[in-house]
């Protein structure tokens, strides 16, 4: 297995204000590989806008510097396309994501059999519930095997029994990729190798 | 941007969608049976067949025109939505992917919209030729299928640029109010006695009847540079805005 402990994403006085005076104020950290990066805080804390900011999602001042290497995000807010299979919405992204069909494939068969979505991979996104579509967010950012995996929450509408399956796999991801993670529960996330990060209001209180 | 154009081609293409255009393509082809007049009778037509082709010709123009222009902006309209503009947050790791993101929408309209106009000529033909005595000019109805095809792409773009701008759906009224203003002004001397239109029609095609044939009032320049500065306009937004 490749070994990727030397990825890390450097932020530098990153600053991102929205118009009702959210965002995030000079923050300044490191992600490393290797170890799982959970960040907390309160709701509209900044958490969900440094994500933001990492993918390039909005535009902000400062600098992050990360390699140019395939990422899997798993939004807080998935709108998804109601009209679109489950497993012709995985496989364009893997495909989008550069990802060869037949890789893909086994992928699919893996996460959609992992999450318990297998018998779903033909129906609409539309007929699925709110936490099988939460499944196929975090699917969505697995299925292409990237290097960097940013999760915004991804324990919301889940069920105890897929938290414990979500929690393992983020864990396994974490040993040899860079998994950055935002959680309102830090403590179920349970490892020796994690570094937590604290967002108040904006501001990165800890490190 | 193959795969990315497929997405886009996935997204577009649901059930809906293709209900809509068939809806459209039906309603289409029942308008341009009624206005052959078949119905009078295959040999009155034939007695009287230039003044009734000449009348079927107008009529069937106008009515793939009014169809194409309204089924670009209701596509336009679903490809630049709230939906489709989240389903970025899966494929943007980086800044250039807006670029792709942004060219593969602009792409899979203008691909798609060509496909259903030729299918609505072809309609047109079907028609024409099975139908009706009326002798049809080839290299005319390519003519002014092709500029359709360049109309309906400024529709597009502008369609596009608007709902960048304000992400509401009722702004796409707007290039259909656009579209009924030039259309219900589409006549020689109309355009000639005012300035707004003139310069309206020199950068929006639009098929004005000019000696009992259609054509366009301006050059296919400067219908090509008002479409892309609409589509760079609207790319360079697209790529500063941020994706919430």
């Amino acid at each position: 297995m490749d070994n990727y402990k030397n990825i890390s994403i450097t932020i530098n006085e990153v600053t991102k204000e929205y118009n009702k005076g959210k965002g995030i104020k000079a923050v300044s950290t490191l992600f490393e590989s290797g170890i799982l990066n959970l960040v907390v805080g309160e709701n509209g804390s900044g958490k969900s806008t440094l994500f933001k900011c990492i993918m390039g999602l909005v535009s902000y001042s400062g600098s992050i510097n990360k390699r140019k290497i395939k990422m899997g995000y798993a939004p807080e807010e998935y709108v998804m396309p109601l009209r679109m299979s489950v497993v012709d919405f995985l496989y364009s992204i893997g495909r989008i994501k550069g990802l060869d069909r037949d890789l893909i494939n086994n992928n699919l068969e893996t996460y959609l059999r992992y999450f318990d979505l297998y018998p779903y991979k033909n129906k609409l996104i539309g007929s699925l519930s709110n936490g099988m579509r939460q499944k196929l967010n975090l699917m969505q950012a697995f299925v292409h095997e990237p290097k960097i995996i940013i999760l915004d929450e991804p324990l919301a509408a889940l069920d105890e029994d897929t938290i414990h399956k979500v929690i393992k796999i983020i864990k396994e991801k974490a040993k040899t990729k860079l998994v950055v993670v935002s959680t309102h529960q830090p403590n179920k996330f349970k490892c020796r190798n994690k570094r937590i990060y604290r967002f108040e209001k904006g501001n990165l209180i800890n490190d | 941007m193959i795969e990315m154009i497929k997405f886009q081609y996935k997204f577009l293409f649901n059930r809906m969608t293709i209900i809509i255009v068939f809806i459209f393509n039906i309603i289409l082809f029942i308008g341009l049976l009624y206005s052959s007049s078949i119905f009078e009778g295959y040999y009155y037509i034939d007695l009287y067949r230039e003044s009734f082709a000449k009348a079927f010709n107008t009529e069937a123009f106008l009515l793939i025109k009014v169809a194409s222009v309204m089924i670009s902006v209701i596509l336009t309209t679903m490809i630049y939505s709230d939906t489709n503009n989240n389903l970025s947050k899966y494929i943007i790791d980086k800044e250039e992917r807006k670029f792709i993101v942004f060219f593969s929408r602009i792409y899979t309209l203008m691909f798609v919209m060509s496909i259903i106009i030729i299918v609505y000529f072809l309609d047109y033909l079907v028609i024409t030729i099975l139908l009706t005595p009326y002798i049809f000019d080839l290299v005319y109805i390519s003519k002014i299928t092709f500029w359709l095809i360049v109309q309906v792409y400024i529709y597009v773009a502008l369609t596009g640029l608007l709902t960048t701008l304000v992400p509401n759906i009722l702004i796409s009224l707007i290039p259909i109010a656009l579209f009924w203003f030039l259309e219900i002004n589409a006549q020689e001397e109309v355009i000639l006695q005012s300035n707004i239109l003139k310069i309206m029609y020199e950068y929006i095609p639009n098929l004005v009847e000019i000696d009992s044939r259609l054509t366009v009032m301006g050059n296919l320049g400067k219908y090509l540079v008002f479409l892309i500065i609409v589509i760079s306009g609207n790319c360079l937004y697209y790529v500063k805005k941020d994706i919430i």
